[in-house]
């Protein structure tokens, strides 16, 4: 790779690298998995980067590679979990900052793919028809698995006392 | 819970994640510097590679004991044997050459025409009388010889073809060993070598080895005696060398019948109180020992 692929390789992770990370989080539940998972993903996307960037917006290709990579993970990594000392203050939007780590608890309690139909359609905001591009599958199989998803995630959510105050779900 | 509930649900979440222990210029180092590692393992796995089949490809051509090595050699030697000169005790005696190259071959189909067939060797040697009749065939072409055999001082038109004919594409001639006690002449090119390992060597170690003693070979002609050939062949191996490399080798060749089998060593049991075994037992655990030794 010549100086400025590598250059327009380090621009692309610098702005996109939290994103991903954020991304990573949901589909891992944790934030050494989910860094993992976003290093591997860039590492397979740098060894093709100049064909990848060559065809114009590589999140595409790094979203799949980390979609993919996370259903394929058998968990093969918590032999190797890294322990931080202190988590560093981020500022976020945040609307139910009481509900998060339920909503960690019930999106790690779904299936891999199920759980990456959600992030992918209700977290990164991609369509039907990107989401089963990205997952191989159908249209149909998104919708399938959206529903199955949504039911999942109101009977654990509602069932979670930290939920009720706010009366928002249903 | 409605989908855009859920979907604020998830980015507070996701927010409350994210955090990672390397900075992003690290990261990108540590990609950088994984690939280049595992492409340099991918670049030394396939020099390594390539490197094993190269040595495949060469050493067969040019290892000086394989088999396959001596093809140019062997290509020109199919055609030398035929230009080989006479020779033996009796390579002067145009009567005794003019009968022996009359005699009947083992196998007719293989044997030259008598005007295409020449005498490469006739002469007595310890014990026996032996001629070796090459020349080339009409039914395909190639370069057969065959061995001949009587007692010493025999008349030449009573010699009888003793083994196989043999189809000279190698670089040397080897008589049968026709019986125990018999010497095994060795023809060659005039300027080669003879050398002889009896049989295979094991190490304490349990390796396994050959070692090779120069046989004394006058005018490219060896003669020496074998070590307790049977009916299933001998431990011997002789090879040929040209120029200080082997060109051929060969297992002895033996070819006495049954008559001539050595007698089985005497065994007694290792337990003063058993039993003598059964005859065929040892006989048959002999040949599975001997049959094919190196």
């Amino acid at each position: 790779m010549d100086i400025d692929a590598e250059a327009g390789f380090r621009e692309f992770v610098v702005h996109r690298r939290a994103g991903l990370l954020r991304t990573a989080y949901l589909l891992t539940g944790d934030d050494g998995h989910a860094e993992d998972l976003v290093q591997t993903a860039l590492l397979k996307t740098y060894r093709h980067w100049n064909r990848i960037a060559a065809q114009g917006e590589p999140i595409a290709y790094v979203r799949r590679v980390l979609v993919t990579t996370a259903t394929s993970w058998r968990r093969r990594l918590l032999s190797t979990e890294q322990v931080m000392d202190a988590v560093p203050e981020q500022a976020h939007y945040d609307r139910y900052p009481e509900r998060s780590a339920a909503v960690i608890d019930a999106l790690h309690a779904l299936p891999p793919r199920m759980r990456a139909v959600v992030v992918l359609r209700f977290y990164e905001d991609l369509t039907e028809a990107q989401t089963a591009e990205l997952l191989g599958c159908s249209v149909g199989t998104v919708k399938t698995q959206s529903s199955r998803a949504m039911t999942r995630l109101r009977s654990a959510l509602a069932a979670d006392p930290a939920l009720r105050p706010t009366g928002g779900v249903a | 819970m409605t989908e855009d509930e859920l979907r604020d649900l998830l980015h507070g979440a996701a927010g409350r994640g994210g955090v990672a222990l390397l900075d992003d210029d690290t990261a990108v180092d540590a990609v950088v510097e994984t690939a280049a590692t595992q492409r340099r393992r991918r670049t030394a796995v396939l020099a390594v590679a390539a490197c094993l089949a190269l040595i495949a490809v060469t050493v067969p051509t040019v290892w000086p004991s394989g088999r396959t090595a001596p093809d140019r050699e062997v290509a020109s030697a199919s055609a030398a044997v035929l230009e080989w000169p006479v020779r033996g005790s009796l390579a002067d005696d145009t009567a005794a050459l003019e009968a022996v190259r009359g005699l009947d071959w083992s196998e007719p189909l293989w044997a030259p025409a008598i005007e295409n067939r020449r005498v490469a060797y006739l002469g007595d040697v310890e014990g026996s009388r032996r001629a070796l009749v090459v020349g080339r065939t009409d039914v395909s072409g190639a370069v057969t010889g065959q061995w001949f055999t009587g007692a010493p001082g025999a008349d030449p038109a009573t010699l009888v073809a003793e083994g196989a004919v043999e189809r000279l594409e190698d670089a040397a001639s080897a008589s049968h060993v026709a019986a125990p006690g018999d010497v095994l002449v060795v023809l060659t090119a005039p300027d080669d070598a003879v050398e002889l390992s009896p049989r295979v060597e094991v190490g304490a170690d349990g390796s396994v080895a050959r070692d090779f003693a120069p046989v004394e070979t006058d005018d490219g002609v060896a003669v020496t005696g074998v070590d307790r050939p049977t009916v299933h062949g001998s431990a011997g191996l002789y090879r040929v060398l040209r120029d200080g490399a082997v060109v051929e080798s060969r297992p002895v060749p033996v070819s006495f019948g049954g008559e001539h089998v050595w007698d089985p060593p005497l065994l007694a049991p290792l337990d003063p109180a058993g039993e003598e075994p059964v005859p065929e037992a040892v006989d048959l655990a002999l040949q599975g020992c001997w049959r094919r030794p190196g």
